[in-house]
């Protein structure tokens, strides 16, 4: 255990703070890994006036680390609602304690923090959890408030910081880093669907029909038990809906990881809010990589990467895809994630379908190099996913391994691969039409190979750091010294040239057309 | 122009949406095709060709909106489109950009060009024209608000047509549009067309008028022997129908109306009334529109401005393809009909006094060698100028992709 005094040095000279919901070494999603590339690649004296404080279920005393030249502050991270007001670890801890002890310490508290403006809210978010909880549980982002214990723990940092602005990265970031005091600067990295999708895995999709607008339609999938479980559900997630637009709005810019995210978070933000689209970086070669690794010998191995769940679309992929693994034995399905419930459905699947040898789970990947190597290993990576992807990393680790991808065109994907240049995008959920796609580049080596080269050399050259974290960084530095940004319009501005090139346009109308 | 040409072209109607615009884009880019250019389409996520059909490369943008063509969310929709078309142009080394409608994708496009240094053009209908600028066809020019810095749709479509490099237009009439719009801007006449296999297959079907021919053919599907005027598209206002139902009424012509549209049950009414015998054929399928024009001696397009919607005929498609089935064209030479039809060279009936264009259409239906002049007159003017092949050797003439 770190003494307070070295986990607090120092922090008075600190005038950025950014919180993020997770940071690495300790979790190394799509999200927390394009951060710290930002900020590790940030020059020195912008580093030194940074501080990364994010949380950590398993903490129950704050910790202090330096990673690459960033200062990271990891706290413990909340108890799931209504117990917020406590760490996690606490939580856990208190579980273990006497009866008498978990009454005074637990429930007590939690029966003060209804006695509030939202009691009514507090009371149906109780009863949906223990008597009707809907598919996907209860969410209560509309009720944090300045009692959860990560706030708590914020505004204690920020005070010994000498900070003036904060950029909160990801949701949970946002949420909490929307009820500090007005007189800070802020900045929200939005990362994900949650401010334009409230479902509780945020899908955008309900059934086959993916969402324009949100009308939330959802609450008849989630909510089935009985009506006065779906009134109660859908009014708790209207609330959500309206809690994170509110949150949102209380931040003077939005930085968004795709052009996807831009337009759903531009309904939602209004026509002035500050929107910046800044990629994810796809990180260097030498980060990931001592070299070439050949691929499989003797097999077809489609890789699949991402935590394994519903919405990426796994189970039903092996589902569809069943007859067309079983027709050639080479063939076989590689998934990396984890994802525990879907695993087990795939391998109950795959047994009673007699796939199970050309089925194979890595679980998560902690290891990034090893990751890669997993990817060089692969002859083609594969998305099968059904939601709408916000940005989705993987076809940038893929282009950086030389690998093409197939995908359905959902979200973000449609913006890091080229169709028929560095990837294949297929009608979103049309399975046919998505293993013919994988048949044609297992069968076509050279054009499978040529788009893997395309992809290389198209992220590479898009999704750079100078193209993406130097961006990043520059906002973060534009921002903070002046709290004005300034995002052209690409109409009219781009449009310039208005009246200047129509002298080619002057040529006779085509003989006799007229 | 040395080398080879690769084109980026983009549609926000496409098939299977049956509409002049979606027909016009397939053809056209498989026409670009056959021409040895190298051609990819990006459509929104409902476009879809049948198997086989398509020469180009098929790019659907699956995360289109072309809801968000105008007012607001319509820039951030813009920097979507404008990095998507310069990723394609780059990924495949695109060295011309063509919007097919000036609405949704057009702005990217153009934006997409000027930043990239690769020419760009956009096609107008007319329609999409009249309905952002009403006055326009009342022979006005756009008098006042030429600030086109709005980001309504009218603003949007006066930035389209004033920044690309080219504006294309499917008639000289469409043409004489954007001129009033945006002085100073002169579009180019391309034309329309049908296919040339379409064609060629046609004459050898029905390589002269014959009367008697097409009197049996009619018997052979069912229909009405008398001497017949057939009228192929959407049952809309503009289309004048109305006049092909008086049309039969006093010259004791038979009528055929194939397709649905909103007037279909006033039509229904309309014919009942005038004793006119008409048959409503609905929708039908494209081998069976083909043996009906074939089994008919005139074909009918004599449509008209209608003010409610801004909606005219731009060019006129179905006058060639009555044309090319050996029909002649009943047309009334107004607005984008004038480039095809020339009164009683290649079409029958003018502008003037119902009565008279009666009486004028009887008299050549008692005259097989005015029939037999005038449908060949047409499909000499459609074998030089309207078939698609002709149509896309223009578009890249005028592009300078050529």
């Amino acid at each position: 255990m770190q003494s307070e005094a070295k986990i607090f040095d120092g922090l008075g000279a600190k005038k950025i703070v950014v919180v993020a919901d997770r940071y690495p070494p300790n979790a190394i999603g799509g999200a927390e890994v394009s951060l710290h590339y930002a900020l590790s690649g940030a020059p020195s004296e912008l580093r030194e006036l940074l501080l990364v404080v994010t949380f950590d279920d398993k903490l129950l005393e704050p910790t202090r680390y330096a990673l690459d030249g960033v200062d990271v502050l990891s706290m413990p991270n909340a108890a799931p609602w209504p117990f917020n007001f406590m760490s996690s670890a606490r939580h856990r801890r208190l579980g273990a304690a006497s009866a008498i002890t978990r009454v005074r310490a637990r429930l007590l508290p939690v029966l003060g923090s209804l006695w509030s403006a939202k009691i009514l809210e507090r009371l149906a978010a109780l009863g949906l959890r223990y008597f009707a909880n809907p598919k996907g549980g209860v969410l209560t982002d509309h009720l944090l408030d300045q009692s959860d214990c990560r706030y708590q723990a914020l505004r204690r940092v920020i005070a010994k910081t000498d900070c003036t602005m904060v950029i909160a990265d990801n949701t949970r970031s946002i949420l909490l880093t929307a009820l500090l005091p007005k007189n800070l600067r802020k900045i929200a990295v939005v990362r994900d669907n949650r401010f334009t999708c409230a479902r509780h895995n945020q899908p955008m999709i309900v059934g086959k029909t993916y969402c324009d607008k949100c009308t939330f339609s959802c609450t008849r999938e989630d909510a089935q038990a009985h009506v006065v479980q779906r009134w109660l559900h859908t009014l708790s997630i209207k609330r959500v809906a309206q809690q994170r637009r509110a949150s949102l709005r209380a931040f003077d810019a939005i930085i968004v990881t795709s052009h996807f995210l831009a337009r759903g978070i531009r309904g939602v933000a209004g026509e002035n809010a500050h929107i910046v689209r800044i990629p994810n970086v796809a990180g260097r070669r030498s980060q990931v990589t001592d070299g070439e690794v050949a691929t499989s010998n003797g097999h077809d191995d489609l890789l699949c990467i991402g935590m394994l769940n519903d919405a990426k679309g796994q189970y039903e992929f092996v589902r569809k895809a069943r007859y067309w693994i079983k027709a050639d034995p080479r063939r076989r399905v590689i998934f990396a994630g984890r994802g525990d419930r879907t695993k087990a459905a795939i391998q109950r699947f795959a047994a009673a379908n007699g796939i199970s040898d050309q089925i194979v789970f890595l679980d998560y990947v902690a290891d990034r190099r090893s990751l890669f190597a997993s990817i060089q290993r692969a002859k083609l990576i594969i998305l099968p996913t059904r939601w709408k992807e916000p940005a989705g990393r993987v076809p940038l680790e893929a282009g950086l391994a030389g690998k093409a991808v197939v995908a359905f065109g959902v979200g973000g994907l449609c913006e890091t691969i080229i169709h028929e240049k560095t990837g294949l995008l297929v009608r979103p959920g049309d399975y046919h039409a998505f293993l013919s796609a994988c048949e044609r580049l297992l069968q076509d080596d050279a054009f499978r190979t040529e788009l893997g080269e395309n992809a290389r050399k198209y992220i590479e050259a898009n999704y750079s750091e100078e193209m993406t974290s130097q961006r990043f960084v520059q906002t973060i530095v534009d921002f903070y010294r002046t709290p004005e940004l300034h995002e052209p319009v690409l109409s009219p501005a781009r449009l310039s040239g208005a009246g200047e090139a129509q002298a080619r346009n002057a040529r006779p109308q085509a003989d006799g057309a007229a | 122009m040395a080398g080879k040409v690769r084109l980026l072209v983009t549609s926000v109607d496409s098939l299977p949406n049956v509409g002049g615009v979606s027909t016009f884009a397939f053809e056209l880019s498989n026409a670009f095709c056959k021409l040895g250019a190298e051609c990819t389409y990006i459509g929104t996520r409902t476009m879809r060709f049948e198997a086989g059909t398509a020469d180009f490369r098929v790019y659907n943008d699956w995360e289109s909106q072309p809801a968000l063509r105008a007012g607001r969310g319509s820039h951030e929709e813009d920097k979507r489109l404008f990095d998507l078309f310069a990723g394609v142009a780059k990924a495949f080394d695109i060295t011309h950009l063509i919007a097919y409608h000036p609405f949704y994708y057009a702005p990217a496009i153009v934006a997409a060009g000027k930043a990239l240094g690769i020419p760009s053009a956009v096609v107008v209908h007319g329609t999409e024209l009249t309905s952002q600028f009403p006055e326009i066809m009342a022979d006005r020019r756009v008098p006042w608000d030429r600030d086109f810095s709005g980001n309504d749709l009218r603003s949007r479509l006066g930035q389209v047509v004033t920044s690309a490099d080219f504006v294309l237009a499917n008639s000289g009439h469409t043409a004489a549009l954007v001129e009033r719009i945006a002085p100073g801007i002169r579009a180019s006449v391309i034309g329309c067309g049908i296919s040339r296999a379409i064609f060629d297959r046609e004459v050898a079907e029905s390589p002269r008028y014959d009367a008697a021919e097409r009197r049996a053919r009619r018997a052979a599907l069912g229909l009405d022997t008398n001497t017949t005027i057939i009228y192929v598209g959407r049952l809309v206002r503009h289309k004048n129908l109305e006049h092909l139902i008086q049309l039969c009424s006093r010259t004791g012509l038979s009528g055929i109306i194939v397709g649905n549209g909103p007037m279909r049950t006033s039509l229904e009414s309309a014919a009942r009334r005038s004793g006119a015998r008409i048959t409503f054929a609905g929708q039908v399928d494209e081998a069976t529109k083909w043996q009906m024009l074939r089994a008919a001696d005139f074909g009918y397009l004599m449509s008209i401005h209608d003010e409610q919607t801004g909606a005219y005929e731009g060019f006129g498609i179905s006058l060639l393809e009555y044309a090319a089935a050996g029909a002649a064209c009943i047309a009334n030479g107004l607005y984008g009909t004038s480039d095809f039809a020339k009164d009683m060279v290649t079409s029958v009936g003018g502008a003037g006094d119902p009565q008279d264009v009666a009486q004028r259409i009887s008299a050549v239906a008692k005259d097989p060698d005015v029939l037999q002049s005038l449908t060949a007159n047409a499909r000499s003017a459609i074998a030089e100028q309207y078939t698609w092949d002709l149509v896309a050797r223009r578009v890249l003439e005028t592009i300078d992709a050529e």
